[in-house]
């Protein structure tokens, strides 16, 4: 028992090491690692009985006998890496080796195939360190897919696919001898996670929920910005979108413009005039973040898109057309996405690299194919249209447009807001009311977003700066400082591995690192003692900026020998341990006491600093530098 | 009078800073200028943006906002001064503390270095704080971080 506590926590450690969360992804991880904890057995050891007797006994509500646990994380808050970290850690610590991931949208499934493969940037399992070679099925090989018992076995499928959609899911494969539905349900193990859970709760697809009950996993994960409450429904953690816009920590600020329709327009012709304010945001927030970038060495420009919400596919056709037509604007600036269009793989790459530096793309016409699972960080502008131009519209919207380029705010009042028109038939009045209702009101915090009419918000923000003035300096002043340099502090080689405690620590990682070279491999690469010795070492002191062979090599050299001994290797034996991957963990461990440390600095000589006439940009409209105010004047 | 964004846009009307205008990020920046401004030991100060300061730390260069010089009991002090806001001020281990604690190493090598007659001091203080206090002594009382 004792050991399986020990286990768990070294995984546990490890994985929150590599997964780098936020705080309530932190929080929400660490929810799920006081369950299993709280088991008396590991998993598969666990009778299905056995295990919802536990959980009942610790308070769960499991009525139908699949433990169901819902993590309610607000868009932009990372639920999808969560989800990763969380089936690492299940698998790493042996709880699991089937994994089934279901997505109701076939935008999120092409996204999370794409995130499982090692190699993906944003690989899900956080480091092919903690799941080596997942052995994936998708659509694309449900038929040929050979399950293996010594990886960890990755199922990308859709609920549709599983409650009937596809007839291959339960038809038995010549590879396999059994279907996939029987090789799921005969798992001891398999553990479930649903993305955008909520679709589970409604009537019309009770069927989904019977689909994965027939699977009879282990345990079952919802993740879901927007959670609904029923029978068996356990929230395991919550972090709503009011918490979060309110903390500011992850998402942009959010300001909701309000312009009252016109009832003597036309429905085109207010669309008209809608997306013509979303393209002056638009242009307004390009300005600034170019200017943002070019003053920032740590802020790369993006270019920033605006989503269209159209109500229906030929709405969208319209309106696309239209920009096009009437607006200038080019095709390659143009995505326009709905169900009903085909989409060309090279649509699929334009809409995903959105936001990567070069992307053309400004505008996205969409109806409803992106309101979930497509997570870019440069919408900063939405414009709603027709029956979606209402608050609540505004609301299940937003969530597109949350996310951040630089990952959190920056400082700057248009690099960090994003603005969602509302222009409908409510009118001031009701939507302040309407945000109320749905964000409650918290005097101290702040208003989780904020709401305007369109012109109110172009009086309180400051004219985008072109104007170059110079501001002289009028006192010259120079100082004469030493000057000292940063010098690398001497870096740390001499911590003790046995004792580190997420490192080699004792026999369950020893295990587990050198299990991690043995799965699923016939032909074991066995080294000497020697090798892995020199080549970790020399990769480390590579991978090292500050590191160097003539100051460091023999300390590194002890290191590895230490740990290397300290997972029971000896010169005796062939080692069956990836020198890169000791060389990877070690790399990673020496760095990580580095950066805590930090640097030292010596003294190189003096050196003067200057200040100079300033060059600055200032609003058209201004003459020069404007009069002191009281501090109490300041808004933004 | 109605509240003006006066983000960015520079404001005359200072008594001790190097140049003729001053521009600010935010109600915090602009109230500890005017705090460095007010201060009878202030002798100057300049908004280092564009930054002709910079500390150099593992996670790349700290910009302070202000540098001032001020004179307390016959020694020359040369200031930093960051200002931060709420959000931007992280756990340990993140890169705001990381980029604080180095520039703290920072002051006490170049005070090291320097005479006893000119020393460095390094603040970071959050934005609220700045607001509400009544001297750049009190200011630096309640910093996040200060060295010394």
């Amino acid at each position: 028992m004792r050991l399986r506590l020990y286990r768990l926590d070294e995984v546990y450690e490890e994985v929150v090491r590599l997964a780098r969360f936020r705080a309530p992804q932190k929080g929400a991880f660490d929810a799920l690692h006081k369950i299993v904890k709280d088991l008396d057995e590991d998993l598969p050891r666990l009778s299905q009985e056995r295990l919802v007797e536990q959980l009942r006994e610790r308070g769960f509500h499991v009525p139908n006998g699949v433990p169901y646990f819902v993590y309610h994380l607000a868009t932009g808050v990372g639920k999808t890496r969560l989800m990763g970290a969380v089936i690492s850690y299940l698998y790493r610590s042996g709880q699991t080796k089937n994994v089934l991931i279901l997505a109701p949208r076939t935008a999120i499934v092409d996204r999370v195939e794409r995130l499982v493969q090692v190699g993906n940037p944003k690989f899900l399992f956080l480091d092919p360190m903690l799941v080596p070679e997942p052995n994936l099925c998708f659509r694309s090989n449900l038929e040929t897919f050979q399950p293996r018992h010594d990886a960890l076995n990755v199922f990308v499928l859709s609920p549709q696919s599983i409650s009937g959609g596809d007839r291959r899911f339960g038809r038995r494969s010549e590879f396999r001898g059994e279907s996939l539905e029987e090789y799921l349900s005969g798992a001891e193990d398999l553990v479930v996670f649903t993305d955008e859970a909520h679709h589970l709760g409604a009537d019309n697809e009770a069927a989904w929920t019977s689909a994965i009950h027939a699977l009879r996993p282990k345990l079952h994960f919802g993740l879901t910005a927007t959670p609904k409450a029923g029978p068996g429904v356990n929230v395991l953690y919550s972090y709503d979108l009011t918490q979060c816009l309110q903390e500011g920590l992850f998402t942009k600020a959010v300001d909701v413009l309000v312009d009252g329709r016109d009832e003597a327009m036309s429905d085109e012709e207010w669309d008209r005039y809608t997306i013509d304010y979303a393209l002056r945001r638009l242009e307004r927030k390009r300005e600034a973040l170019r200017l943002y970038a070019d003053r920032r060495e740590d802020f790369d420009f993006v270019e920033p898109v605006a989503l269209i919400c159209a109500r229906d596919i030929a709405h969208a056709e319209e309106v696309a057309g239209w920009l096009v037509d009437r607006r200038a604007i080019t095709p390659d600036q143009l995505l326009v996405t709905h169900s009903g269009r085909t989409q060309t793989e090279e649509d699929i790459a334009r809409l995903v690299a959105i936001d990567q530096p070069g992307a053309k793309i400004r505008l996205v016409v969409n109806v409803f194919q992106l309101t979930e699972g497509w997570d870019v960080t440069n919408v900063y502008v939405i414009a709603p249209l027709r029956a979606m131009a209402t608050f609540q519209g505004a609301v299940q919207t937003m969530g597109r447009g949350l996310r951040l380029p630089a990952g959190k705010r920056v400082g700057d009042p248009d690099a960090d807001v994003l603005d969602v028109l509302c222009f409908g038939r409510e009118n001031l009045e009701e939507i302040l009311k309407a945000a109320t209702e749905t964000f409650g009101v918290e005097a101290e915090a702040g208003p989780p977003v904020g709401v305007a009419t369109k012109d109110e918000k172009e009086e309180s923000e400051p004219p985008i700066p072109r104007k170059q003035i110079v501001i002289p300096l009028i006192r010259p002043v120079e100082l004469m400082m030493p000057n000292v340099r940063q010098v690398p502090a001497d870096p740390p080689l001499d911590f003790d591995v046995a004792t580190a405690g997420d490192l080699a620590g004792g026999a369950a990682t020893a295990i587990d690192l050198a299990s991690l070279e043995t799965t699923g491999l016939d032909e074991r690469v066995g080294y000497d003692f020697d090798d892995v010795l020199r080549i970790a070492a020399a990769r480390i002191v590579a991978g090292l900026r500050y590191l160097s062979d003539v100051k460091h090599g023999s300390s590194v050299e002890d290191l590895v020998r230490r740990f290397l001994e300290s997972l029971g290797a000896s010169h005796e034996t062939p080692l069956y341990t990836d020198p890169v991957k000791v060389a990877i963990h070690l790399s990673d461990e020496i760095d990580r006491r580095y950066r805590l440390q930090g640097g030292a600095y010596e003294q190189a000589g003096v050196s003067i600093v200057r200040p100079t006439d300033v060059t600055w940009l200032i609003p058209e409209g201004l003459a020069g530098p404007v009069d002191r105010v009281d501090v109490s004047q300041w808004h933004q | 009078m109605a509240p003006v964004n006066l983000y960015r846009i520079p404001i005359r009307g200072w008594n001790k800073c190097l140049h003729e205008a001053a521009a600010f990020e935010g109600r915090g920046e602009y109230a500890a200028a005017a705090i460095l401004d007010a201060s009878a030991a202030v002798e100057w100060w300049f908004r280092n943006d564009p930054p002709v300061l910079r500390i150099p730390t593992p996670v790349g260069y700290l910009e302070p906002d202000f540098v001032y010089q001020a004179r307390r009991d016959g020694v020359d002090v040369f200031g930093a001064l960051e200002v931060k806001g709420e959000i931007f001020w992280d756990g340990e281990g993140s890169e705001p503390r990381i980029k604080a604690e180095a520039a703290g190493r920072w002051v006490a090598a170049v005070n090291a270095a320097a005479d006893d007659r000119s020393q460095w001091e390094f603040a970071v203080v959050l934005d609220t704080d700045a607001v509400s206090a009544g001297s750049l002594e009190e200011l630096r009382k309640n910093a996040l971080f200060a060295n010394p």
